[in-house]
């Protein structure tokens, strides 16, 4: 019996991490939260779909992913997984986790024991483990199971991790960041494993990553924290529309782009790209092309980074890459 | 066929759990058996070479090697308690175990292991008795504190010792989880109440480094009856399995990044 894709639904979480001692002007000691790794998150993942999961170093992802699959619990609100009409509180929960594959950067493997031992641990208790697929990939991603995680490099051992998350078919299937360590060969096989198993098997698949232009192909819906909330929870579609770009020579590019807020700005020669916000207005595909200049979707990375700039970004931060 | 219902999901749910018990069960039993079994092996073998050696050479021993079984069995299971939790908590949760199937798991263990070591105990003392007794020496028991050496101290002897062994993993259990729940200072700090378990398992049983400290503070305390001791070490037994439900409870795996 293979469950249904199962989503997921957040109102007014908040998770804090411990506690520090703080000096106030009137030098009084208090003591307070020390991080707020989510604050008064509401969000919904839609089951069936790949959805990717973006934000700056810091921003609650890890923090957000360990929810769903029981890592963690949160400090206030409501964390609700499951297929449609059956959403539960995963914690302690063994309908969820048991449903439910978080794969992290580390793969979670035990370390003093071969490779193969913690795949088996994982076949023991992952209902709908594949072991034929686990085999397969091992097999493609070079990874020799009867090595130890410790004599394995961090593209290994991320290859380990992707291959649990895989093999395991778990109705939510979610990377947090497990294809940091890979070679970018490694990773492009990897995300044509994921559509290739997610078409075959269809599931929730939730993955986050720095890599946004790389992964961004692979998103049907993104979320994207900073700082601990939610900017944006929409399709792919939906905030792809946000905005378009322009390519061609630098004084057309220009003119096209008076009066509007300009997104991202790169220039190469004569030829200038910028990404602007919004939609084209009427007619103004058809002026771009008589100008010799082409119109493209939005670019997800540069709404990412317009999203998620701060306000006192230096020149290596943000839109002005 | 995919699940949508709620009996589908009740079913679901209790064989994602029994599978994880059963699983976690092999894993710390397993693990202490097979240790176990090179453990006693080896302390078996001594027991038998060493008295013949010795009387080979015309000595005679006072005490048999049997004589720091009573303090050195309990702490190996005590160390595959910890080391197997290390080796497993992360792994477990990540493949979608709970904290309560982690805790059943490590409780049945343990009965398994106590057991296991409280037969293995009785088994030592039996055979040194054998070659003592075929040397021709006199051979006075250890280690069976709650027993006097009538017919009856072989049973009281392994309910008792699989008792404590079962405290002593449990105590590892314990120990790991309060690191792996609340980090260094405080993990630090529970040690002591584990320790504590350690130490009335120690008293309850009338053997190991607990009672040789307590009558050291306290002098002689006397003898306790077998039945007394036994039921107050499944008190202890208890307390164990609770504090290994506290520390778990509230497990939280941490960033690896």
């Amino acid at each position: 019996m293979t469950p249904a894709p199962f989503g997921a639904r957040l109102d007014d979480v908040v998770v804090r991490f411990g506690k520090q001692r703080r000096m106030t002007a009137e030098g009084t000691t208090i003591k307070d939260d020390a991080t707020t790794a989510l604050d008064d998150v509401g969000l919904t993942v839609r089951p069936g779909v790949i959805t990717g999961v973006l934000g700056r170093n810091g921003a609650g992802k890890s923090t957000l992913l360990s929810l769903l699959a029981a890592f963690t619990r949160p400090t206030r609100g409501s964390v609700r997984v499951g297929p449609d009409g059956l959403m539960e509180d995963p914690w302690e929960n063994p309908w969820v986790t048991a449903n439910v594959q978080l794969v992290r950067e580390s793969g979670d493997l035990q370390d003093d024991e071969k490779v193969s031992e913690s795949l088996k641990y994982y076949a023991a208790l992952r209902p709908n483990w594949d072991a034929d697929l686990a085999e397969r990939l091992l097999d493609s991603f070079e990874v020799n199971p009867r090595k130890k995680p410790a004599a394995l490099s961090r593209g290994k051992r991320s290859a380990v991790g992707a291959t649990i998350g895989l093999a395991a078919r778990a109705p939510l299937t979610i990377f947090d960041e497990v294809y940091l360590g890979m070679d970018a060969p490694t990773r492009y096989a990897f995300y044509d494993e994921i559509l290739a198993d997610y078409a075959e098997h269809p599931r929730t698949i939730l993955l986050s990553s720095h890599l946004v232009e790389e992964v961004a192909r692979l998103f049907e819906d993104v979320i994207v924290l900073d700082r601990g909330r939610v900017l944006l929870a929409e399709t792919a579609e939906e905030m792809q529309s946000r905005g378009f770009s322009l390519t061609g020579p630098t004084a057309a590019v220009e003119r096209l782009t008076a009066g509007r807020r300009v997104l991202h700005r790169q220039q190469l020669g004569a030829t200038a790209q910028v990404t602007l916000e919004g939609a084209p207005r009427d007619g103004e595909a058809a002026e771009a092309r008589a100008a010799g200049v082409e119109m493209g979707v939005l670019p997800l990375q540069d709404l990412f980074v317009r999203l998620t700039q701060r306000p006192d970004a230096g020149p290596d931060e943000g839109a002005g890459r | 066929m995919t699940v949508a219902t709620w009996p589908d999901r009740d079913a679901f749910a209790a064989d994602a759990h029994h599978r994880a018990v059963r699983h976690v069960t092999r894993t710390f039993a397993g693990g202490t058996l097979i240790i176990g079994s090179w453990y006693w092996g080896v302390f078996l073998l001594i027991t038998v070479a060493v008295p013949l050696v010795v009387h080979a050479f015309g000595g005679v021993m006072d005490g048999g090697v049997a004589t720091g079984l009573e303090f050195s069995a309990r702490w190996y299971v005590f160390s595959m308690g910890a080391v197997l939790t290390v080796m497993t908590v992360v792994t477990h949760l990540a493949a979608g175990g709970t904290r309560r199937a982690l805790r059943s798991g490590t409780l049945r263990a343990s009965g398994v292991a106590g057991v296991a070591n409280g037969i293995a105990f009785v088994v030592v003392l039996v055979v040194e008795r054998a070659v003592f007794g075929a040397v021709g020496w006199g051979w006075e028991p250890v280690g069976i504190g709650l027993a006097s050496f009538d017919g009856g101290w072989a049973v009281v002897t392994a309910v008792s010792e699989a008792l404590v062994s079962a405290i002593y993993l449990l105590g590892g259990v314990a120990v790991v989880a309060g690191y792996q729940s609340h980090g260094l200072w405080r993990g630090t700090l529970l040690v002591v109440p584990a320790l504590l378990l350690l130490f009335l398992a120690d008293v309850t049983s009338r053997t190991g480094a607990g009672e040789a400290i307590l009558a050291g503070v306290a002098g002689d305390i006397g003898t306790t009856a077998p039945a007394v001791g036994l039921v107050a070490g499944a008190a202890v037994l208890a307390l164990a399995v609770g504090a290994v439900h506290l520390q778990l409870r509230d497990l939280r795996l941490r960033p690896t990044r």
